[in-house]
């Protein structure tokens, strides 16, 4: 990992119909580092992966992709990047084979660097083998090897992921996350995004969390687990929620934020030793029965809990 | 450009569904009928009538070797009825009449013991008696022509011999019976020659020659076949024209085209080369199916040059129309629904489904004339018939520039849309 910047984001906006779908967005990605834009579903994440690979216009704004720029460069742009889509792009009637052929061709490989490329991403997915099936016949887990192969075969400096863990089972999720760490230490730069906070966590040099198209923190894991103090997280199940239990809650000394989530609360404390026994009294007094307790070391959960109001997974 | 065209064809060749619009089902829409109806040129088949003949004549005493009932018999016995009629001889009425009525036969004739002599005016009335099967109604037809064709031969024969044997009573010369006989037999002989030829539809004084300078269509059906074969080459061609700009749509749902977006490849090389695959797999259909046809049905298709252009027409119309109607669509379910719906209505409104109507109504002729359909089958038409240049040519140019309309159309509302 250098200094240099791979990607440098400077005011980027998308509106959809005068609503503002990305909102001022402005972050680094450093050369040879994995950075993750975490936050839930419709904070505007493939809005902005969809900017960077320059399949969107931005509505304001620009980003340096290696220098290039996103709404005067895409042409360099795109050869630059290699992008893993999240729903699996691939043409299932053709052979593994095939498709590499073919999508090696659209990135303007041609003659011996295409088929020395199409062998070495065939190899590197472990599809050599069935390189001739039909792409259709393949395991879900094979066709997302392929569908991550097909992003590499230019060898592109920088390689954005969207969302690629979702839907799949957790064994082809661990080689998912594997391979990318493999491909970040070729030295390769990775943009990451997800919704699954243990992802980012896991993977990331740095982080980047979005809600509702705004970036709302950013830093390495540390950086971002100070902005919470070293709460910790409860979370209750209780027989019923009378509100002035609630109220009196959020009172107390040593709880920074309370917040419901269902049939669940969910408490951001200092320290949970201390506020447990007077959580306990507090709704016995209010004839609440407490029929489940979780709590949590500071995570980046809790990170979103503090600066939204609401868990990742809403 | 080139590639995705690469691509896209090799995707479509693969494609049973493609492929079964393409070649196979206009080749059995058109070729179904001429299997089942291919040997109508010489007549419908016609079932052979089994007669069984009884004959109860017997002489007259003043001709006792002369029997008319056998003269009759030999009619019936005659090479020429053999395709039609398959005549046995049995001994008794009864026996006749229970033969049709358990249907072991299909017409009696019983051939009265007085024949003779009531022919020869003797006395008393006597009638010869067809009895059949009322399910049938072409081989009794015949019985009774072959019957009414022999009383009407020896009632002529009778009074060509009378006439003879006055004009030789007036010279004061006695006709004897055995010249009489044989009056009647010379004339029976000539007005049986008559009766073969009229049998066959043409009279011996009348000379019926067919044209050797034309073709002669081989059946009713391979006449008819050039224009049905016509009517399916340009309603599947539009419906391939359909089919493939649905790719398209396959892509955008599938995930690849907006991966296609990412790549460096601009948008324009992307859609062109999916357009460039629609208009190549329509001008493979057109050539292949023009080919087949002459190969199989021998369809005469007319001058190259009008049948270049009209294909042309045909490839530009039908690929335009297709990538104007995708440029509306949203989905592929939504694309198949409306464009089947689409295709076909302007098919049969342009008279696809109608090209072997011989006097078609002239709403039909009006009504195409608002269709591309239409005008392509006017100028294919126009060629196979042998029509002059013009008349084949302006109905071309009318498809071609209608498929350039729809083209523009549909790349304005793509551009827009991927924009």
């Amino acid at each position: 990992m250098t200094s240099t910047n791979a990607i440098q984001v400077k005011g980027l906006k998308k509106n959809y119909n005068g609503f503002p779908a990305v909102h001022n967005l402005e972050f680094t990605v450093r050369e040879g580092e994995i950075f993750s834009l975490l936050g839930p579903n419709g904070a505007g994440k493939s809005t902005t992966i969809s900017m960077l690979s320059c399949l969107l216009p931005p509505s304001g704004g620009d980003a340096l992709i290696a220098g290039h720029s996103i709404t005067r460069a895409s042409g360099s742009v795109k050869r630059t990047i290699g992008v893993v889509p999240q729903e699996i792009a691939l043409y299932d009637d053709l052979s593994a084979h095939q498709n590499l052929v073919f999508w090696g061709r659209m990135y303007g490989l041609r003659g011996s660097r295409l088929s020395r490329r199409v062998d070495e991403v065939l190899d590197l997915t472990g599809l050599a083998d069935r390189r001739h099936d039909r792409a259709g016949l393949y395991s879900g887990g094979m066709q997302r090897r392929l569908n991550i192969g097909i992003a590499l075969l230019h060898e592109p400096r920088i390689v954005i992921f969207d969302e690629p863990t979702v839907g799949i089972d957790p064994q082809s999720r661990r080689r998912i996350l594997d391979g990318v760490k493999e491909i970040n230490a070729r030295g390769v730069t990775v943009l990451y995004t997800t919704h699954y906070m243990e992802e980012a966590q896991e993977l990331s040099h740095r982080i980047a969390i979005m809600d509702h198209g705004r970036l709302i923190a950013q830093g390495t894991h540390n950086e971002l687990m100070r902005m919470v103090g070293g709460l910790h997280r409860i979370t209750l199940t209780l027989s019923r929620k009378p509100a002035g239990l609630l109220a009196l809650w959020r009172m107390l000394a040593g709880v920074h934020s309370v917040s419901e989530e269902g049939e669940r609360v969910r408490l951001l404390v200092q320290d949970s030793t201390r506020v447990l026994p007077t959580l306990f009294e507090s709704a016995a007094r209010e004839e609440t029965h407490i029929t489940g307790m979780d709590i949590q070391e500071p995570d980046l959960e809790a990170v979103f809990l503090h600066l939204t109001g609401k868990a990742l997974r809403d | 450009m080139f590639y995705i065209a690469l691509k896209d064809l090799m995707r479509s060749l693969r494609s049973p569904f493609t492929l079964a619009f393409m070649l196979i089902l206009p080749l059995l829409e058109a070729g179904l009928p001429y299997l089942a109806f291919s040997n109508l040129s010489s007549g419908l088949p016609v079932q052979t009538t089994r007669v069984l003949l009884v004959n109860l004549d017997r002489p007259v005493e003043q001709y006792p070797d002369f029997l008319a009932g056998n003269l009759l018999a030999d009619m019936f016995r005659n090479d020429e009825l053999g395709d039609l009629l398959d005549t046995t001889v049995g001994d008794s009425e009864a026996a006749a009449r229970a033969a049709v009525d358990s249907r072991e036969t299909d017409v009696a004739v019983i051939i009265p013991s007085g024949l003779t002599a009531a022919l020869f005016g003797g006395e008393g009335r006597t009638e010869i008696e067809i009895y059949h099967d009322p399910a049938l109604t072409l081989g009794p037809a015949v019985v009774r022509d072959v019957v009414t064709n022999f009383l009407d031969g020896f009632a002529g024969s009778l009074i060509a011999a009378d006439t003879a044997a006055r004009r030789a009573a007036e010279d004061g010369a006695l006709l004897d019976d055995n010249s009489r006989l044989e009056i009647m037999r010379r004339y029976g002989d000539w007005a049986q020659g008559v009766g073969e030829s009229l049998g066959q539809g043409i009279h011996p004084a009348v000379r019926y020659e067919a044209s050797a300078r034309v073709q002669p269509s081989e059946s009713v059906m391979k006449a008819q076949i050039g224009p049905i074969m016509l009517g399916m080459l340009v309603f599947f061609a539009f419906f391939t024209g359909a089919i493939s700009a649905q790719s398209l749509l396959h892509e955008a749902e599938q995930g690849t085209l907006a991966r296609l977006f990412r790549t460096p490849a601009s948008k324009t090389a992307i859609l062109t080369g999916k357009f460039a695959t629609v208009e190549i797999l329509l001008a493979l259909q057109v050539i292949l199916l023009i080919g087949i046809g002459k190969a199989l049905f021998g369809i005469a298709w007319g001058d190259p040059i009008l049948v270049i252009l009209n294909g042309s027409a045909l490839v530009v119309a039908a690929g335009g129309f297709g990538i104007m109607l995708i440029a509306f669509m949203r989905t592929t379910r939504q694309a198949f629904l409306v464009m089947g719906g689409a295709v076909i209505l302007t098919g049969m409104a342009g008279g696809t489904m109608t090209t072997w109507f011989v006097n078609p109504p002239a709403l039909f002729e009006t009504v195409n004339l608002f269709t591309p359909q239409g005008w392509i089958l006017r100028g294919f038409s126009a060629a196979m018939r042998g029509g002059g240049t013009i008349e084949a040519a302006v109905p071309a140019a009318v498809g071609t520039g209608l498929g350039l309309i729809f083209l523009w159309i549909g790349v304005h509302k793509l551009k827009a849309k991927f924009a």
